[in-house]
């Protein structure tokens, strides 16, 4: 691909997000409130999209293509699993998370813990954690665009990273939330019409139509129209981590604040799910369709690139920029997040000089995630896999919020808990019983916080009194 | 917290059952495309009707 094409592609793009940013500048008030959730004042469709923008990352058009083509409809599985999971537990926990950040004036989820179980070390605990989880799965999100724009079009990595990190830090600073919502629908736009575009292209021009295409993959690839191609413990361990990422990942559950009513909630819910559906049977079609085209692939990573490789010049552009669109907006989102948490949880929300505090911790931030893409650690990719099963850990510290008798004490220790399960068994490399980390992680912080919160007193007169499942 | 588009009794019996067949059916069916291909297919369609039902339904968010 040609390397002033591309610049000019990404030039246009950046320009064009820049001028939505502009726009979003010129809507933003004042305060904290306003910068970081938008003042709960976003529409169901840019919620919708700002949502699966930060969800879908690089992964899918890069890893996901890749894992579909080793191990076939499995992967699809895996994915569907968690895109139902997180659809059901948004139906539930959306509404009542949406109306408690109201009521309480909660910005982040970490806040909703400290209020919830009325102490602030559980924030700042559950801050650094997530910002210890977060920081490699961003800078994932910089390798995949370094390798792919040196790999593509010959941009140096270093320079492909660097653009990244200054398109990052110009939509995040620039209006905050307001501003990373609206280029997010900017990206998810992108994202979702050019993998339409390509799938069509490959499946209709190159494999002469769907017919043709199911009749190739039932013939000579049979074994990946299995569902059992990847173990069976495998898909558990990578399935059940995803499953709560709505609740564990600051980045996404910040979501459910934003909304500017319950009927924005809802729509956002529903075409979350459409766009997830749709975006997830596409990639999945792609990496099936590589197999039929180009069945000797034989690093996954790169199974992307080839079949970019072998459609025209525009269409690979184009779809090279929703790549690079889905990584950045993944990245401003939890770069924006982690910043809200720290600027709330340590530095509090009344003084206006916290502004100016959040976006540097903003910068700081995207720079420590660049600076460790830099190096491109191979362990980088393990610990971004770590992060979604460590992150499990505080999945019974959410869910608990409703729960009378559940108590800080058990919240704190089962995040501590659990988050060590998690790093130890990936540090060491161990599995025991076969059984992947993050189902050791799910186990021991909800064992440990259901006992903690049994043996220990909850506070008297408690805020959340009144919440109650009904 | 009146204003909830699903209960619990009703939420948990629902993303148990969505989540036991989704664990299971798809690994005894055959390797061909109206296999585990077509079931993960069908399953979020059904299980997103199901959630539209239900966001529908509370006509007084509207």
């Amino acid at each position: 691909m040609s390397k002033t094409l591309t610049i000019l592609g990404i030039l246009i793009w950046f320009v064009t997000g820049c001028i939505i940013s502009l726009f979003a500048n010129r809507k933003t008030g004042k305060g904290i409130s306003e910068f970081f959730i938008a003042n709960r004042k976003i529409n169901g469709f840019i919620a919708a999209m700002t949502y699966s923008a930060t969800t879908y990352s690089s992964f899918m058009m890069v890893g996901l293509v890749g894992m579909v083509y080793v191990v076939g409809v499995s992967a699809f599985g895996f994915e569907i699993t968690y895109l139902i999971s997180t659809v059901l537990l948004l139906l539930y926990f959306a509404p009542k998370y949406w109306e408690l950040g109201k009521r309480y004036n909660c910005i982040t989820p970490s806040e909703l813990l400290s209020k919830r179980y009325e102490s602030n070390s559980l924030g700042k605990i559950v801050t650094v954690f997530s910002f210890i989880m977060l920081i490699p799965y961003m800078s994932v999100q910089f390798m995949g665009i370094g390798y792919l724009l040196e790999g593509l079009a010959n941009i140096p990595y270093i320079l492909g990273t660097f653009i990244a990190l200054i398109v990052i830090l110009t939509y995040t600073i620039w209006a905050g939330m307001r501003s990373v919502a609206w280029t997010d629908a900017l990206q998810s736009l992108i994202m979702l019409i050019s993998s339409i575009l390509l799938v069509f292209f490959i499946i209709y021009v190159k494999l002469d139509g769907f017919k043709n295409f199911f009749s190739i993959l039932e013939t000579e690839h049979s074994d990946l129209l299995s569902a059992s191609k990847m173990p069976y413990l495998k898909f558990i361990g990578l399935s059940v981590p995803w499953m709560f990422f709505a609740l564990t990942n600051p980045q996404v559950s910040q979501r459910m604040f934003i909304a500017r009513d319950k009927k924005s909630l809802k729509n956002m819910i529903i075409m979350f799910a459409i766009f997830g559906f749709l975006y997830t049977l596409i990639v999945v079609s792609l990496g099936l369709a590589a197999k039929c085209l180009f069945p000797a692939v034989s690093k996954s990573d790169t199974v992307t690139s080839v079949l970019l490789s072998h459609v025209p010049m525009l269409l690979a552009l184009i779809v090279l920029i929703s790549i690079v669109a889905a990584s950045v907006s993944t990245v401003n989102s939890i770069t924006l997040t982690l910043s809200s948490m720290f600027t709330i949880d340590f530095f509090k929300k009344s003084a206006k000089k916290n502004l100016f505090l959040a976006k540097l911790t903003i910068v700081f931030i995207a720079i420590i995630a660049y600076l460790f893409s830099l190096k491109r650690f191979d362990v980088i990719v393990e610990l971004s896999v770590m992060s979604s099963a460590g992150l499990l850990a505080v999945a019974p510290s959410y869910i608990g919020i409703f729960w009378k008798k559940s108590t800080k004490a058990g919240a704190i220790i089962s995040i501590l808990a659990g988050g060590s399960v998690a790093i130890i068994m990936y540090s060491m490399g161990q599995f025991p019983l076969g059984i992947w980390p993050g189902i050791w992680t799910a186990i021991v912080s909800v064992i440990t916080f259901i006992f903690f919160s049994l043996i220990t007193t909850k506070p008297q007169n408690m805020i959340f009194e009144s919440m109650k499942i009904e | 917290m009146k204003d909830n588009f699903i209960t619990f009794k009703v939420f948990l019996p629902i993303y148990l059952f969505v989540l036991i067949i989704d664990f299971s059916i798809p690994f005894f069916l055959p390797s061909r495309v109206i296999g585990a291909y077509l079931f993960w297919i069908l399953l979020p369609i059904i299980t997103f009707i199901l959630v539209i039902f239900f966001l529908e339904r509370r006509k007084h968010f509207e």
